[in-house]
């Protein structure tokens, strides 16, 4: 059994959770300024890094809230999992 | 005029019998009302007016149950609970939330024919329940007080341990409960 920690509920089976990607991307603010290679980098290219990567999943059977996961795409160890809105482990004071 | 909307169990057509051995007893408790309450926890208004319709405060210790009065309050997110009415008494409830929350950034949404709630109670119900169920239901680990949504044989559900942990509360949507009540009954000869 894979046990991934939600930010609210504590400790529960994989089974329960969704990976729906890359996280921290930002929404443009004006994206009619943006060229349409700019929105299309925005809309569909993202990160594949080999190791740590920020993801967002979903406590889907759950509490049903999307939360980040800093996760190894190698080792599948999830380092840390943390609330939308809350600072990425690491990035404090930056 | 017949009575076209006389209202009928999910599981009017799956004839749940007296367990046998120590299999643990699985009873419907049919047409409750389910209301949906979403809103946010630190807002004072919706705090205030909750309390005055509810008797207490929404829980905000997260996968807590309260009870007040009639109303059992569930803890389904940081913004979302789920009340348990006595059967028929949904919309006066859902009502009265409403015209307390009146301009209050909030949701109130009645969902009593979507849901219902089975009771398993016996010393098995637990071992029942993992036989496909995620969660780990020791009491030591979650007991009355608590609830949680997890998944039982891959479909969702809402479980709350009763008082003493002599079992527990499940509620699922009624979509899935036939399903789910043949695979309960088809689990639980493994204890009789
Ligand atoms: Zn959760």
């Amino acid at each position: 059994m894979f046990l991934i920690e939600c930010p609210w509920c504590g400790v529960r089976d994989e089974t329960e959770f969704n990976c729906v990607g890359e996280a921290h991307i930002v929404r443009p603010l004006e994206p009619e300024k943006l060229s349409d290679e700019e929105w299309a980098d925005y809309l569909f290219m993202r990160k594949n890094p080999k190791g740590m990567h920020r993801e967002q999943w979903l406590h889907v059977a759950g509490c049903r809230r999307y939360f980040n996961a800093e996760r190894d795409t190698v080792t599948y160890r999830i380092s840390a999992t943390y609330r939308i809105g809350e600072q990425a482990p690491g990035e404090a004071g930056k | 005029m017949p009575d076209l909307f006389q209202q009928q169990s999910p599981l009017v057509q799956i004839k749940l019998e007296e367990p046998r051995g120590a299999a643990p007893r699985i009873e419907e408790k049919p047409f409750l009302g389910f209301v949906n309450l979403r809103g946010r926890a630190d807002n004072t208004g919706f705090l205030a007016a909750t309390l005055k319709v509810l008797g207490c405060e929404p829980p905000t210790v997260a996968n807590t149950v309260v009870d007040s009065g009639d109303y059992r309050i569930y803890w389904l997110g940081p913004d979302e609970w789920l009340i348990v009415t006595p059967a028929g008494q949904q919309e006066e409830l859902q009502n009265a939330l409403q015209k307390a929350l009146d301009g209050v950034f909030s949701s109130v949404v009645d969902n009593s024919s979507g849901l219902t709630l089975i009771h398993i109670s016996g010393a098995n119900a637990a071992d029942l329940l993992a036989t496909d169920c995620p969660l780990d239901l020791h009491p030591r680990q979650f007991k009355h007080g608590q609830c949680a949504q997890t998944r039982l044989a891959r479909a969702g559900m809402t479980l709350s341990p009763l008082a003493d942990d002599s079992g527990f509360e499940v509620i699922i949507r009624r979509s899935f409960a036939d399903y789910l009540l043949l695979w309960l009954r088809d689990a639980a000869i493994a204890f009789e």
